[in-house]
């Protein structure tokens, strides 16, 4: 089992990572989720030995990593562009970690076989690297980090560098191998639905500190804090204004029947995008400045009455519910119970 | 002004592709054909005809002589020697400049060059005045091998860390880091994927430090005395001190002929390192040193680089500012006065006029032909234009000794006798650096993107219009490189010019070397002095015309 704790890792001046406790459980899948520059590269890096500590402990199996050097710790580390080595073909570049590991040849062979079937791409050890497609190349790094079995893997945003469709496919994939892999795996990335997808549990990072680890289902349902909440696309994030048995928000008051508990004094007010409905008599009134069809839901934002550079109600409506309003049409909304959260 | 009026169909360049690029061709083809290609091809017919028929029993008698067995096998190891010893220091110079950012860094890139453009004369009178008989370290070194392979090495360890350390910045950290993580030792690491990858340059390098010692001329001359002879000064002793022109003409077609073979070697194992690679900027790869055996192994190829590259450019400053009253002046004031003991019939400072003039000349006569060559390469493509751009190249494979020499036994041949010419001197200069303006010049010319072109023809600007806004300020900076080049290389060039130079009009270099083949402390002070002289201009021109070269030119 990985345990960090009060990682710190230092670029000059400046701490990419500070103070950062984790444990990845046997067979877990983690997913490290955090905009670009928040630190989670680094966070591969000090794991697989790359980065020298400023402060802190990573330790597997209780033992301390410090003085096991990159070569003799047995991760697998995948780079967000392959980096698949040039002058070696599709299984010089899958046997290396084998022929670094002392393997005799021939069961080098039969590895490469089984790992490059493992990824779906038998029989592709004879290519040359340059005659690959981007997905295919996705699939011989991963295939190479695999095939000396490692007892951790750590992927840098293996999708990163692909389009859309072929993301959602090997997205699909990807969480099909995983599942049968049965090896603890640090899943980075700065998409919020490849997080949720892939991992069971997921670690959101900003500014080389953790803001939160937790169940994918329970940070999505709950988030932790606000920034949490933004990063999740979670939009409609105010300060916390408490009035007499309501909370004002600047689309009008919300009375304390809506909230599922008692507002704390100070904090962040959160309204989820898909609890908000049309409503004639709902409380939260303004107009229309957007309405974008996205297929089984429409989007509409809607601005508060009295502030034009307000900030936006972010709603999800069920297409079929109805027409949706036009722009710059007055509406009144009312908000599901389980969708008002305060977050500090 | 619409595109239709001036009856341009296409926003293409005027000159692509008309006639008008092969009459561009025409001046610099004349050039080269009369002062080229006519020279050599008379030392070759003098050699393998000396009666006007085919007749090769002399030659063959040359080559059968045991000295010039000797010639062509110390010719041959000292140049091996040479560039293992170089590959030596400049390989880790190279890794250090790639991988690691540390205070200094950049100063030392740009000195790293210095070495490399000096004069050889001023090369052998650095390392006389550090290992020569009135030498700082009071060693006697000069006369003996050590001291012309660690010229060798101080001359060449900058081609080494450029052409290698150029890649190897560029190689992505990545890709070694991948290998650790999959295993491999730090050692195992380098050997199974750097080197690999970073081999195709290393062989690139280590050809041209050969090629370079190979025709090794003022080096051998100055530090070798009379126990040591490459090819090259052997051409010139038999030519100039022993007056056997068919011995000298017998070895300079040997010579063109290890030229010859080297090239192709060296052209075949440029196609075949093609390997496609991922390269990233040079500045993401570099990073601090950490931890102490990192620091350590910079540091120490640091004082290893000081020492070889810079104990003797501090060593010729040293002994030019001593003299017998002790430090000061006295060595380069002397240089108004008349030189020690009449090694030259003027004083020394005239030879500084001398190579200024020269130089000047010589600029105006290579960097009109390198750019209109220029333009020929850029804009004609197919193999008439690689055929013209090979020949363009010849005279930098050539020794400049067979140039000097060709310039001896040819042009007497001429209607006009040009041997007497004040002229003779600039024209050999021009030809030395003739390949060096192209090359400089073409790079850039290609840099000019079509689409710039295009841009500048939809908006509404005429071809000639075009061609005054985008290509001219472009070719304006292509023409100051490769004036810079053409100016520094006739400010040092030395081995055509022994031969054809006057008594009474040397050029710096020949001045120096006049000096130092003096005895007495006044001449070798003049030349210490005339030396520096002579590195100071030349370093300042070099690094001007690198950062001339490496500041970014818009588009790619």
């Amino acid at each position: 089992m990985l345990r960090l704790s009060g990682v710190r890792v230092t670029y000059g001046t400046t701490a990419a990572l500070d103070g950062v406790d984790l444990e990845v459980r046997p067979s877990e899948r983690l997913a490290v989720l955090g905009p670009s520059g928040s630190g989670k590269s680094t966070l591969l890096r000090a794991i697989a030995g790359l980065e020298p500590l400023a402060g802190g402990v990573i330790s597997w199996d209780g033992q301390d990593l410090a003085d096991v050097p990159v070569h003799r710790r047995g991760f697998g580390l995948m780079f967000q562009d392959y980096v698949l080595f040039p002058h070696r073909d599709v299984a010089g570049n899958v046997t290396f970690g084998l022929e670094m590991h002392g393997v005799t040849p021939a069961r080098q062979l039969a590895r490469v076989e089984e790992v490059l079937a493992l990824v779906g791409l038998p029989g592709y050890g004879g290519r040359r690297i340059d005659q690959l497609s981007g997905g295919e190349q996705q699939r011989v790094a991963l295939a190479r980090a695999l095939a000396p079995t490692p007892r951790l893997l750590m992927l840098d945003e293996p999708l990163g560098a692909l389009d859309r469709g072929l993301r959602t496919r090997l997205l699909e994939e990807l969480h099909g191998l995983f599942t049968r892999l049965e090896l603890p795996i640090i899943y980075v990335t700065h998409d919020q639905e490849e997080a949720l997808a892939v991992g069971d549990r997921v670690a959101v990072i900003n500014c080389g500190r953790l803001e939160a680890v937790m169940p994918a289902r329970d940070l999505w349902r709950s988030p932790p804090n606000q920034f949490v909440a933004r990063f999740l696309g979670l939009n409609n994030v105010v300060p916390l204004v408490p009035a007499r048995d309501a909370v004002a928000t600047p689309w009008g008051e919300l009375p304390l029947t809506a909230a599922p508990a008692a507002p704390p004094d100070a904090g962040w007010l959160l309204l989820r995008p898909e609890a908000l409905a049309l409503d004639p008599d709902g409380p939260l009134r303004g107009i229309v400045a957007a309405v974008t069809f996205r297929g089984e839901t429409t989007t509409i934002h809607v601005r508060p009455t009295q502030a034009a550079d307000g900030p936006l109600l972010e709603a999800h409506l069920q297409s079929d519910a109805g027409d949706p309003p036009v722009v710059g049409q007055s509406v009144r909304l009312s908000v599901d119970r389980a969708g008002v959260l305060f977050l500090p | 002004m619409g595109l239709g009026r001036d009856g341009f169909a296409h926003p293409m360049n005027p000159l692509r592709g008309s006639p008008l690029t092969l009459a561009l061709a025409v001046l610099p083809l004349a050039f080269l054909g009369l002062f080229f290609v006519f020279p050599v091809a008379t030392i070759l017919w003098r050699g393998l005809a000396p009666g006007g028929v085919l007749d090769l029993t002399a030659p063959l008698a040359v080559l059968a002589r045991p000295e010039t067995l000797a010639v062509a096998w110390f010719t041959l190891w000292q140049a091996v020697l040479s560039t293992l010893l170089t590959l030596c220091v400049g390989l880790p110079g190279a890794y250090i400049l790639a991988r690691f950012d540390f205070p200094g860094r950049r100063v030392l890139n740009a000195l790293v060059l210095v070495p490399f453009v000096l004069p050889t004369v001023v090369v052998g009178a650095a390392f006389l005045a550090l290992i020569g008989p009135r030498g700082l370290l009071g060693l006697r070194l000069d006369h003996t091998i050590w001291a012309i392979l660690l010229a060798h090495v101080f001359y060449n360890t900058a081609v080494v860390v450029r052409v290698v350390g150029g890649l190897w910045a560029q190689l992505d950290p990545r890709t070694e880091e991948t290998a650790r993580v999959l295993g491999a030792s730090r050692w195992n690491a380098f050997r199974q994927v750097t080197w690999p990858l970073l081999r195709p340059a290393v062989l690139s390098a280590a050809s041209i430090v050969f090629l370079f010692t190979f025709t090794s001329f003022g080096v051998i001359l100055i530090l070798g005395g009379l126990g040591y002879a490459t090819i090259e000064v052997a051409v010139y002793r038999a030519a100039a001190v022993l007056l056997d022109l068919p011995a000298a003409a017998t070895l300079a077609l040997l010579q063109l002929c290890f030229l010859a073979v080297s090239l192709v070697v060296y052209a075949r194992l440029q196609q075949r390192a093609a390997l496609s690679q991922r390269l990233v900027a040079a500045r993401v790869a570099a990073r601090s040193p950490r931890g102490r055996a990192e620091w350590a192994f910079v540091g120490i190829t640091l004082v290893l680089l000081a020492l070889v590259l810079g104990l003797p450019l501090a060593a010729l400053v040293e002994r030019a500012l001593a003299s017998p009253q002790g430090y000061g002046l006295d060595n380069f004031t002397s240089l108004f006065g008349q030189s020690a003991r009449g090694a030259l019939f003027v004083p020394p400072v005239e030879a500084i006029r001398n190579s200024l003039v020269f130089a000047a000349i010589a600029t105006a006569i290579s960097l009109p032909l390198g750019l209109l060559a220029g333009a020929v390469i850029t804009y004609r493509r197919g193999a008439l234009a690689s055929a013209f751009d090979a020949l363009l190249m010849l005279p930098l494979g050539t020794s400049a000794v067979i140039i000097g020499f060709g310039f001896l036994v040819s042009l007497g041949e001429l209607p006009i006798d040009l041997r007497t010419s004040p002229l003779l001197i600039p024209i050999a200069h021009a030809l030395v650096a003739l390949p060096f303006v192209v090359r400089a010049c073409v790079p850039l010319m290609r840099s000019i993107d079509r689409r710039l072109r295009e841009a500048a023809a939809v908006l509404g600007a005429s071809p000639g219009r075009t061609w005054r806004l985008v290509d001219l300020p472009i070719v304006g900076r292509a023409a100051l490189i490769g004036a810079s080049f053409a100016f520094a290389v006739s400010l040092g060039e030395f081995g055509a010019t022994l031969f054809i130079v006057r008594p009474e009009a040397p050029t710096m270099p020949i001045a120096i070397f006049r000096l130092l083949s003096q005895p007495g402390t006044l001449a070798f002070g003049q030349a210490m002095a005339m030396a520096t002289v002579l590195m100071l201009v030349t370093a300042i021109a070099a690094l001007a015309f690198d950062r001339l070269r490496t500041t970014s030119v818009g588009s790619a």
